[in-house]
């Protein structure tokens, strides 16, 4: 749990488990392994997902479970891939919300709930709250990692694990690049946000997607976390 | 007073024709001046004698703004600035491309409006001076004493590779003219893949792709057509969010492929294929790209916000000038954009313009959302969610697919046409 926990939480609830570890997170010690996590309607869980190696994710509704059970069949599912760390909301808004992470590695899994209007009230009092976050590996070259989802206000900090090059770019220019209308470079001269480092904070300034584009010459490290502010819960958090 | 069809195309032929030419000139080019502002100033009407309420779009926004601010403030002079000849209920887009409704059953003239003192002036707004309090329109310029902005979203075709260059390519549901290709191409296909892509939220009716899947499946199966349906979601889950998992049932049930935080960037129209983010190729033989939504250029050139324009929540009012309100789709606010709180966005805006006009007027009703959103022709979801007067939610609420819920759909737009119209 460690981290989520000092700086997120208010509470601490954990779903059904294999192994408990003394800090009250899951150890999932099954190189394949799945979690089922239930929302009660006004609750927010957010779930993390830790593993030592780049593990496969996917996250699925009930009927899409179903199918996988039945077929083996993940189509339709949200995947990750490559990842050592993941922070996942599940609001439930409107009605009770159930999701099945079904994970293909060595992984710990915790999870822990915010009530809704709580979250919503301290944000509006100008607290910064954590909202998502995600870490991956990247081989050497060029990669592209999408930022996603956005609303104006949030602040995103950008973490990697060795010195890299790096651009923030939008979505057009990233089918420019994937076109060879424009290269790193061109894109990387003309970027407001821009680096060659092993670090970088910003603020998003409206809905558009973003993405990282980062060049480094091994594999390395990429992560991405996520805080909303009280501009963004005014935006729709 | 609804008005037929041939006249209706005749009349939207001209005004498409006046679009493509607005369209395809930027407000700066077309004026030739580096800050955007026209060489020759040729007015529409004179400059008001009496304090004047300029509404720009006259969309459900607008018009439930201009009848209420009629009621509360008679003596101001209201003028609504509106592209199209007549009005279209945006709702029943969906209706249109499944072909439930004929656009007949869901247009009205503008008249019944017209007939309360309200001016409509019929043109293309290009920009906006706010520090001359002066809108520029295809028309000419229009002076006001208070501005409210209900344009609605525009479409970023550019946002997506190649599909500028290539429009014939594509057509959805909303936009007024591509709903109307869009049912005529639903109506000669003969059987292949279709691909519907959704953009990144907020975009205008968040359940309206999925809605549209649903009602192409019922189309199709009942006219024996092999169709194999395919959603590519920018989105990591159907929206609006909250209806994410009673959604993954609904397309999982109807045999509707979902492909989520998958984000369409290119169209290779000459390949019949989408790419999206991540690489992948998406072949089609009928293809419904929504591109982002996003304010009106003119909004942005104003320095008023972008991609919606910058407003507070509670008042409307523009974060930068006392004298601008903006409503419904074209607001960064954070109501859901659909047409039932546009309705209730411009009702509210009403009594905040008729206090900016001096009027003693009481506390506006908060907003709420209600809609069904089409599981099928005969069955609809329910989704509701209340929010304070600050713009925060308060409680919400939905249900699961009912005949009823399909029934309340329709009383739900009768209802908000007939606040305007009528009928």
């Amino acid at each position: 749990m460690g981290c989520l926990a000092h700086r997120l939480f208010t509470g601490l609830i954990t779903v059904s488990f294999m192994v408990l570890c003394v800090t009250g997170a899951l150890a999932i010690r099954n190189p394949e392994s799945e979690k089922r996590v239930d929302v009660k309607k006004g609750i927010v869980a957010f779930v993390e997902v830790r593993s030592a190696e780049p593990a496969t994710l996917y996250i699925m509704y009930p009927t899409q479970y179903s199918k996988y059970k039945t077929a083996g069949s993940v189509d339709g599912t949200l995947e990750f891939r490559n990842i050592t760390w993941l922070i996942y909301p599940v609001p439930a808004m409107l009605e009770d919300q159930t999701l099945h992470f079904v994970m293909k590695g060595e992984t710990r899994f915790d999870v822990v709930y915010e009530d809704i209007q709580d979250r919503i009230n301290r944000l509006m009092k100008g607290e910064e709250r954590l909202r998502a976050g995600m870490e991956m590996s990247v081989e050497a070259g060029i990669n592209v990692v999408r930022l996603t989802p956005l609303l104006p206000g949030l602040k995103i900090a950008l973490d990697f694990s060795k010195d890299a090059r790096f651009i923030i770019i939008k979505t057009i220019d990233l089918a420019r690049y994937r076109k060879g209308i424009k290269t790193f470079d061109q894109l990387y001269s003309e970027a407001g946000l821009k680096g060659s480092e092993s670090g970088f904070n910003f603020s998003t300034t409206d809905f558009e997607d973003l993405y990282l584009l980062i060049e480094t010459p091994v594999p390395i490290r990429v992560k991405s976390v996520i805080h909303a502010t009280k501009e963004s819960a005014e935006s729709g958090c | 007073m609804k008005i037929s069809r041939r006249s209706l195309l005749k009349s939207m032929g001209i005004s498409m024709a006046g679009g493509i030419f607005i369209n395809g000139v930027s407000s700066k080019k077309a004026f030739g001046d580096e800050k955007g502002m026209p060489k020759v100033h040729r007015p529409i009407l004179p400059s008001p004698t009496k304090k004047r309420v300029v509404i720009l779009g006259g969309g459900y926004s607008g018009l439930y703004c201009a009848t209420t601010l009629r009621e509360l403030a008679p003596e101001a002079e209201i003028i609504v600035v509106e592209k199209y000849p007549f009005f279209v209920s945006g709702p029943s887009h969906i209706d249109i491309v499944a072909g439930l409704k004929h656009l007949d059953d869901v247009t009205r003239s503008y008249d019944p409006i017209a007939e309360r003192n309200i001016r409509i002036v019929r043109s293309e707004v290009i920009g906006i001076i706010p520090d001359e309090k002066r809108v520029l329109t295809a028309s000419g310029d229009l002076e006001y004493t208070l501005l409210v902005i209900s344009t609605g979203i525009r479409i970023a075709d550019e946002d997506v590779l190649n599909l500028i260059e290539q429009p014939a390519s594509n057509a959805h549901a909303w936009e007024l003219g591509e709903t109307i290709e869009m049912r005529r191409r639903i109506e000669a296909f003969r059987g292949g893949k279709i691909v519907i892509t959704v953009p990144t939220a907020p975009f205008k009716c968040p359940p309206g792709p999925y809605e549209v899947a649903c009602l192409l499946r019922e189309y199709f199966d009942n006219k024996k057509i092999k169709a194999e349906i395919t959603i590519v979601d920018a989105n990591d889950k159907p929206q609006p969010g909250p209806l994410a998992q009673k959604w993954t049932g609904v397309l999982e049930s109807r045999n509707i492929n979902y492909m989520p935080n998958s984000k369409v960037i290119e169209i290779d129209a000459a390949g019949r294929r989408v790419i999206t983010d991540k690489g992948e190729k998406v072949s089609y033989d009928f293809v419904s790209i929504i591109p982002p939504n996003k304010a009106a250029t003119f909004i942005k050139d104003a320095g008023l916000g972008d991609p919606f324009m910058d407003v507070d929540p509670s008042t409307f009012k523009s974060k930068k000038y006392d004298n601008i309100f903006a409503v419904g789709d074209c607001a960064k606010v954070p109501y859901t954009k659909s047409a039932f709180t546009a309705s209730l966005q411009g009702k509210s805006v009403a009594h905040q313009v008729a206090r900016a006009l001096g009027t003693d007027v009481s506390e506006p009703a908060p907003i709420y959302n209600i809609c069904y959103p089409y599981v099928s022709s005969e069955e609809s979801l329910m989704v509701r969610a209340d929010w304070d007067k600050d713009g925060k939610m308060l409680k919400a609420d939905v249900d699961d697919p009912k005949k009823e819920y399909a029934r309340s759909r329709a009383a739900w737009e009768r209802g908000l046409l007939s606040g305007l119209f009528g009928t």
